[in-house]
């Protein structure tokens, strides 16, 4: 058997060599050098994908880094503050009414309405039957549409009131109020950005909010309180 | 000088046969050395590959972890950005406060006014009196005029106008905006 296969080669050895060596050849390109290279481009196209991603995670972390925590806090707290996580009734009556004695119109009547919201924004209406002349009444409008708070003035109903040149009207006003969202993080999701737009609008707002921001931000002062019992 | 070939035909023909096939083998041993260094260099580089993929991916579980220590940060700005997006969408200009203001400043003093009723849709109605109908016409000039109007007001129309015994004139106007609110 042995002395056939030596036979075999030394008649075809010229032969069977090319032939291994083709063979070979063959399971190295398709075992391989094929796979590897397919292994290759694929991860290729994962390492790319992950450098990007690297890149923008790398960003987000050093954008949040350089948040001032207590800037943003203050800013929110206008903006909690222009735009409540709750009707607080109390509060949009305060600021009326500091309006309506700022102009020296009186507030005859007052009543809240509940309104259908807007957007993701819900509100109600607040009914104003103020009296006093026609200038004072111009400038409850203006100051209305500019106060800190969300009011969005509806409807306006004149009429001359019973006594003198004073003017009476009924003035319908939507207040709105927006529950606090229910924020959802994600770590590839980009970091919002505030653009100068936002950072003047928040501006304009601590402005018109004046003395209330800082309330909130400083601490109380500290006031001498005295002896606990005068006559001691 | 003369050389002649004394070696027998089939010694020549297989000697010509053999070579052939030694070149044979050596190109084909050269492609299998070939594919040999070819696949020696893709399993570096694909090692190489490697590497670099696993100190990205490090670094991503570390910027990963960064990101998530500044959870508190990353709220505060989502919901502050929410914030003033409600709001700038909520805080626009209120132009029916501009229309009545404008209205209002418009009546000349000759003019009493008994009514001014601006409803949701910006519609105005307005009730007054005069003894003067010049002067009723000059506010209605007025409210017309472009100018004046600050092209707020789109059509004014007088709705009615009645005399009574006291030569008063009571007239109803009809004033609608030129946007629709």
């Amino acid at each position: 058997m042995k002395k056939t296969i030596f036979e075999f080669y030394g008649r075809y050895k010229l032969l069977i060599r090319p032939a291994v060596l083709a063979i070979l050849s063959l399971i190295i390109l398709t075992a391989l050098i094929i796979p590897q290279l397919l292994a290759f481009f694929s991860g290729q196209g994962k390492l790319r994908q992950n450098q990007s991603r690297l890149g923008l995670l790398e960003a987000k972390s050093n954008d949040l880094q350089s948040i001032d925590e207590e800037d943003f806090q203050q800013k929110l707290r206008v903006a909690f503050m222009v735009l409540p996580k709750e009707k607080d009734i109390p509060e949009s009556m305060a600021n009326v009414t500091n309006i309506l004695s700022i102009s020296g119109v009186v507030l005859s009547d007052a009543r809240v309405v509940d309104s259908p919201g807007r957007g993701s924004a819900n509100s109600f209406q607040l009914v104003l039957t103020i009296i006093g002349n026609m200038q004072s009444i111009r400038k409850v409008l203006v100051d209305l549409t500019e106060s800190p708070r969300i009011v969005r003035v509806e409807g306006i109903d004149a009429r001359a009131a019973k006594q003198g040149t004073e003017i009476q009207a009924d003035i319908t006003t939507t207040v709105f109020y927006e529950p606090a969202p229910a924020v959802s993080l994600v770590v590839d999701q980009p970091l919002p950005t505030l653009t100068s737009d936002d950072q003047k609008i928040i501006t304009q707002l601590a402005a018109s909010l004046g003395p209330l921001v800082r309330v909130g931000s400083e601490a109380a002062p500290s006031i001498p309180l005295g002896k606990v019992d005068p006559f001691e | 000088m003369i050389s002649i070939n004394l070696l027998p035909p089939e010694t020549i023909l297989i000697a010509k046969q053999s070579s052939r096939f030694n070149l044979i083998n050596k190109i084909f041993m050269g492609v299998f050395l070939i594919f040999v260094f070819l696949a020696s260099a893709t399993l570096i580089i694909r090692i190489l590959q490697n590497l670099n993929l696993q100190k990205v991916n490090t670094n991503l579980v570390e910027a990963q972890s960064r990101v998530v220590n500044l959870k508190d940060k990353e709220s505060l700005a989502v919901v502050l950005k929410q914030r003033i997006t409600s709001i700038q969408a909520l805080k626009t200009n209120n132009p029916k406060v501009s229309i009545f203001n404008l209205i209002s400043a418009l009546v000349p003093s000759e003019i009493t006014i008994s009514s001014i009723s601006l409803d949701r849709t910006g519609n105005v109605t307005l009730s007054g009196s005069s003894y003067s109908i010049d002067i009723l016409e000059s506010l209605v000039d007025s409210l017309a005029d472009k100018e004046k109007n600050l092209d707020l007001i789109a059509e004014v129309s007088l709705d009615s106008l009645s005399s009574g015994h006291d030569k008063l004139l009571r007239f109803n106007l009809k004033i609608t905006p030129k946007v629709k609110l």
